[in-house]
């Protein structure tokens, strides 16, 4: 019980919650934004290249993410079931959650990355750390998407 | 043993570390005060780095290659010249491959400022022209 509790305490199961915690809400917000295929492929893209490369592909990642939200600036998308009188006539409540949303993204992509480094830290070999990245993303991801599709939540 | 030979990696770039590059035979046959007159031009000799403002390095991974990027900002104490000349194909490749970078950090950057203080000027609620930035951009 007490080895369970000690492991429990390493920062790596720490970062394995916050990563799939944190995708599951990336991918019922992309399900929410009805987001088109191509950015759920650029995604899942830049995080099977942030599972193979780390903070060094943390230059790449969060340009990405400046597109994305430069795009839903732009064209104002806003999800369905929000109401839709924000981005209409509540233009700084808009502007803040945009801004959230875009935080929470470099949230996510350091948050990754930063696991990736501590997972080459603490000895696990490159194959294991891509998969397991790559799997606990996807499992996120694929989950928030369920999530919204089953309107769960 | 000489009082020098026992040196680390950490030493290097040190006149320590150099001393210890002299055959063992030769530092013992040195007294203390040729030993620090040799240290002492060593130091000299050395390049230090000069202290900088901005230091900032990062690799970008490209998947096929890594590049690394250094920007520095300090105090203009170089000597403005290369120890080899650089020409033909390697000049024109320094050219294309700047201007590229810079042209792509350019673009980057430009829209992340712009996207970040247009979403702060409407979260403020300053409204610089009627409508969504979509309909102005629609106008032209």
């Amino acid at each position: 019980m007490y080895k369970l509790i000690s492991s429990l305490k390493n920062p790596l199961y720490l970062y394995g919650g916050i990563i799939i915690g944190g995708y599951t809400l990336a991918g019922w917000l992309l399900a929410a934004f009805n987001t088109p295929f191509w950015v759920w492929f650029g995604t899942f893209l830049i995080v099977l290249y942030i599972a193979n490369s780390g903070v060094e592909a943390l230059v790449i990642a969060n340009a990405w993410i400046v597109l994305i939200m430069f795009l839903v600036t732009v064209f104002k998308y806003w999800p369905e079931i929000w109401p839709s009188r924000i981005p209409q006539k509540e233009i700084a409540l808009w502007s803040t959650t945009i801004m959230l949303l875009w935080i929470l993204g470099i949230v996510l992509v350091t948050g990754l990355a930063l696991t990736h480094k501590a997972m080459k830290r603490s000895g696990f070999t490159a194959i294991q750390r891509f998969s397991i990245l790559v799997s606990l993303t996807g499992l996120g991801l694929g989950g928030g998407w369920f999530i919204f599709q089953a309107k769960i939540i | 043993m000489n009082q020098w030979q026992h040196s680390t990696k950490s030493n290097r770039l040190t006149p320590e570390y150099y001393l210890n590059k002299i055959e063992p035979q030769i530092l013992d046959s040195l007294n203390t005060e040729q030993i620090h007159a040799v240290k002492s031009l060593l130091n000299q000799a050395i390049p230090k780095p000069s202290p900088k403002i901005v230091d900032l390095r990062f690799t970008v991974d490209f998947i096929i290659s890594r590049f690394y990027v250094v920007l520095f900002v300090g105090r203009e104490r170089r000597q403005g010249t290369r120890p080899y000349r650089v020409t033909g194909i390697t000049k024109l490749g320094n050219i294309i491959a700047a201007s590229l970078l810079l042209i792509c950090l350019n673009l980057l950057i430009t829209a992340f400022l712009f996207l970040l203080l247009y979403l702060i000027k409407s979260a403020v609620g300053v409204n610089l022209f009627d409508g969504h930035l979509i309909d102005q951009i629609k106008k032209f």
